[in-house]
């Protein structure tokens, strides 16, 4: 093997060295950026545009849902206001309950705004007029939601939807989720976890 | 005391006489501000030796009653209208959120607690079940579903 050849594999072996250090570095910081980004949302309510960086500093506790939903979005909200309503006054100033329909076809923003108020006063209701926009959105947050045409029924068509609750932490961090019927103690538990 | 022992004797009659069906802890949800819509649950008692079902739904207060059920499955909730829901001889069928309900689309006016809605069941022998179930919140109606 003459020195040209060990030479090579020497420059080689630096460039792989390099590049593997590159990726080693840079990885953890496009995940981050990746997670920034992730679960941002633009959305739409009675009093204007909100966006995830105007909860900077609050938490977040997010449910997805419709309002001719008759069941299954009332007790979720109910039992997330319940849950809410047992945090101290200084803990409720870090977290912000937020209702995004997926439905605004049939959800317009002053109805919305009533319905979420309805289950906590401090509760907002919004959502955006893009259902494409509101398809990504759902699914960057690991949900779903999908309109079923109900023949022959009255309603027209059903929203099958994630029922869970998505927590967000102080920084717009994903902190978990958790089913809308959880145990109330788990649900507060939860919630605290978030402010953190 | 005779008087008591009388009105005992005829309600305990009343009761064997009644009809098929039966119906306990009905309640209908209130409804949030801008939702012409509602739910109301219920524990159906079949009194007879053989099957029942319930083939149909009116209120004065709605404009069409339609009977549903839902399911979930990976957290996602699903709601569908169903044909009949069934209440096997001398057994119950509940009818409580998450499950079997009986929806009520367009609303007359917004359900309030404290307001009673007449609700008609019609039987698969087209035998009519009348009850007036009070409007609950939905906390309060859950927590009675539980007892």
């Amino acid at each position: 093997m003459n020195s040209k050849v060990i030479k090579t594999f020497i420059y080689a072996f630096i460039l792989l060295g390099v590049v593997f250090v590159g990726i080693k570095v840079t990885k953890p910081l496009l995940e981050k950026h990746k997670d920034e980004i992730r679960y941002k949302f633009k959305l739409e309510t009675t009093k204007g545009e909100i966006k995830l960086e105007d909860f900077q500093g609050r938490a977040l506790a997010i449910y997805f849902g419709y309002m001719y939903c008759p069941d299954v979005c009332p007790t979720s909200l109910s039992r997330l206001s319940e849950a809410y309503s047992e945090l101290s006054k200084d803990e409720q100033k870090q977290i912000q309950g937020l209702f995004i329909s997926v439905d605004p076809a049939r959800d317009s923003l002053e109805h919305l705004e009533g319905y979420a108020k309805y289950f906590h006063e401090s509760f907002i209701g919004a959502t955006s007029p893009d259902e494409n926009y509101l398809h990504d959105l759902t699914e960057r947050y690991g949900g779903y939601f999908r309109k079923v045409a109900l023949e022959g029924s009255k309603m027209g068509y059903s929203v099958n939807h994630t029922s869970d609750i998505f927590l967000l932490d102080k920084n717009g961090n994903f902190k978990g989720r958790i089913s809308h019927m959880a145990k109330r103690e788990d649900m507060i538990q939860a919630l605290r976890e978030a402010t953190k | 005391m005779k008087f008591k022992m009388i009105t005992l004797f005829l309600l305990s009659i009343s009761s064997v006489f009644a009809a098929s069906l039966s119906i306990e802890g009905a309640y209908v949800r209130a409804t949030p501000p801008g939702v012409p819509n509602s739910a109301a649950f219920m524990t159906l008692i079949n009194n007879i030796s053989e099957d029942i079902s319930v083939m149909k739904a009116s209120s004065s207060f709605a404009q069409t009653v339609e009977l549903h059920a839902h399911d979930m499955s990976d957290g996602v909730m699903r709601m569908y209208q169903i044909r009949v829901i069934d209440v096997a001889a001398n057994d119950t069928t509940v009818l409580k959120p998450g499950g079997y309900h009986i929806m009520f689309f367009g609303l007359k006016k917004p359900l309030k607690e404290g307001d009673t809605v007449d609700l008609e069941l019609t039987l698969y022998n087209g035998e009519t079940v009348k009850i007036m179930a009070p409007v609950k919140k939905v906390m309060s109606g859950m927590k009675h579903s539980k007892n």
